[in-house]
């Protein structure tokens, strides 16, 4: 076990000594990242679906910017031959492995570091709701990416057009834990904004704290017992009182959905809202974070269980090399 | 317990239609250092590369004291020193980084000893602390020798290790490994340069297209190139690049 640890640590360390020395796959990685959520910035830029769009936009800056890290994985082995030394060395498999996914996901989360603020910040993100949830899935998603990247990054690593084989074979095999990913992201982002303000009303209850900010107009309702819908929504339009609010608030109306147990926020037909965010919504004392929280159990499972088959597989690729 | 007998048992080695090796049997006994000779693509790196355990053979079976193959990838790897015609190293470290990397993985003891004794005898001290990238094919190939005996390995397998070296780099390389062949070690030595002094080696094999053409101890004093360009008068050798490899080692 000692000599396991050891053998790992020297991969690990080697990994970010050369990298640190180069600067090749980081600075590419983060690059490529940036780009990638400017690009999507400038496309979406004043529609009102841009914030919805944000965790597609983060996890797909994820996800291509990873094929840099994945596909480096084992480049450096195969420059001088390195693997074959490598190979010379007894039990080496497991602890090449764990070396080379431990350098991937350090890559990859220094990389959404530097990316996530920079999502926040171009669909106009004011506040983050449940961040730590949001940090915990984008930390399972990289996990899962470099397990199955390293493995896969393993499998390839002698095949010509490995570049382009790698999506291609890596890509599908990743799909589950991205698909679960961005839409753990979105229900933890977006949780608290308008579009999710139905959903929001559903998980209410006594004693929780409505607010609603638009730009510099906040109103706040507490929810009191006996409340139905109806009476919050009343109570949240009886605070626009003043002139100012209801300029500020023009073209925003509290409607009641069909099935009476909560409501939506639409603006009028043909008027375009006065703000240059999208209308935020914070529910205090609610437990909204539930439905985007009970997505992580599911991507921890499964990278578990790519790390089995990973780990599994990868001895027997390097046995029988 | 140190290993003793590498035993070939018509070995056979096939890339698409033509014989890497064809029908090898040979034995590499402990304490020999053996010349494996023939000209390009005789079948020499093949034979090193099976022997160590980085090549399975198509037919035949490689045994190590009664080991199989394929027991002896799972288990006996780290006995293998190997020098190959890429030097193993990484080119973005110091000499001294890859070598205490891969000191590392062989988890040895007392490391920085080892290692700087073995920069010592491969006459690499005063380069170890600059990046391999910026060393010359022979400083490479002196750190590559380094690297494959950082472990003791008890099988020392060197495909063409005189790559690349000067006249003085290649004497140090004779006395160096006399010094190994002498602890008891099984050393093969692949090269396809006839000029060079072998007188070191205890045994010669040489190889032609795949096939074994000489297998036998060396007499003392005898010369290598002479037995190699006898062997291949022998057989009548036609193609040019044989006969002018013969001529060079007459």
């Amino acid at each position: 076990m000692k000599r396991f640890l050891r053998q790992t640590a020297a991969i690990l360390g080697k990994e970010l000594r050369v990298e640190l020395r180069t600067r090749e796959i980081l600075y590419t990685m983060i690059f490529f990242g940036l780009v990638i959520v400017v690009v999507f910035g400038f496309g979406l830029f004043e529609k009102r679906s841009a914030a919805q769009a944000a965790p597609g936009v983060l996890w797909t800056a994820l996800l291509l910017a990873g094929t840099v890290s994945v596909n480096r994985t084992f480049e450096r082995e195969r420059e001088g031959s390195c693997m074959t030394g490598l190979m010379m060395v007894p039990g080496i498999a497991w602890s090449l492995f764990l070396g080379k996914a431990m350098a991937n996901l350090l890559f990859l989360l220094i990389t959404l570091a530097v990316v996530g603020p920079l999502v926040l910040f171009v669909f106009q993100y004011t506040t983050v709701p449940n961040v730590g949830g949001v940090a915990l899935t984008l930390f399972l998603g990289a996990l899962g990416y470099s397990i199955l990247g390293t493995l896969v990054g393993g499998m390839l690593g002698q095949v010509r057009m490995k570049g382009i084989l790698l999506p291609l074979v890596l890509f599908p095999m990743i799909l589950p834990v991205f698909g679960i990913g961005v839409t753990a992201t979105a229900a933890l982002l977006t949780e608290g904004d308008a579009q999710s303000f139905e959903f929001l009303l559903d998980e209410v209850k006594e004693g929780d704290e409505l607010r609603l900010e638009l730009d510099d107009v906040v109103l706040e309702v507490t929810v009191k017992a006996g409340d139905e819908p109806g009476d919050v929504i009343a109570a949240l339009s009886s605070k626009v009182t003043d002139a100012i609010d209801r300029e500020r608030l023009r073209g925003v109306t509290f409607t009641r959905i069909s099935n009476g147990v909560g409501f939506t926020l639409v603006s009028d037909p043909g008027k375009k809202l006065e703000t240059n965010h999208s209308p935020q919504i914070i529910c205090r004392g609610a437990d909204l974070g539930s439905k985007g929280w009970g997505y992580l159990p599911v991507l921890a499972a499964l990278d578990f269980l790519f790390g089995i088959v990973a780990i599994w597989l990868f001895g027997r690729l390097l046995d029988s090399a | 317990m140190a290993l003793e007998r590498i035993e070939l048992e018509k070995v056979a080695k096939v890339y698409g239609r033509s014989y890497a090796l064809n029908r090898v049997d040979t034995v590499f006994k402990a304490g020999t250092l053996v010349a494996l000779l023939g000209p390009n693509g005789a079948g020499k790196s093949t034979l090193i590369s099976m022997v160590g355990t980085l090549l399975l053979p198509d037919r035949g079976t490689v045994t190590y004291d009664g080991l199989s193959h394929e027991q002896m990838v799972r288990k006996g790897r780290g006995r293998f020193g190997y020098v190959s015609h890429d030097a193993l190293l990484y080119l973005d470290l110091s000499g001294m980084e890859n070598l205490v990397f891969y000191a590392a993985l062989y988890d040895i003891p007392n490391p920085q000893a080892r290692i700087a004794e073995l920069l010592k005898r491969v006459d690499m001290t005063y380069a170890a602390e600059k990046l391999v990238r910026s060393y010359s094919r022979g400083m490479r190939q002196r750190l590559s020798i380094a690297r494959a005996l950082l472990q003791r390995p008890e099988v020392l397998l060197l495909d063409e290790p005189f790559t690349g070296l000067d006249r003085w780099g290649e004497e140090s390389l004779h006395e160096l490994l006399g010094e190994e062949r002498d602890e008891g070690r099984i050393i093969l030595l692949s090269t396809h340069r006839m000029g060079l002094p072998l007188g070191f080696c205890t045994e010669v094999r040489v190889l032609r297209q795949g096939r074994l053409l000489l297998d036998r101890a060396l007499e003392p004093d005898e010369n290598v190139g002479d037995v190699y360009s006898n062997v291949f008068r022998a057989k009548d050798v036609k193609a040019p690049e044989e006969a002018a490899a013969a001529e060079e080692a007459v």
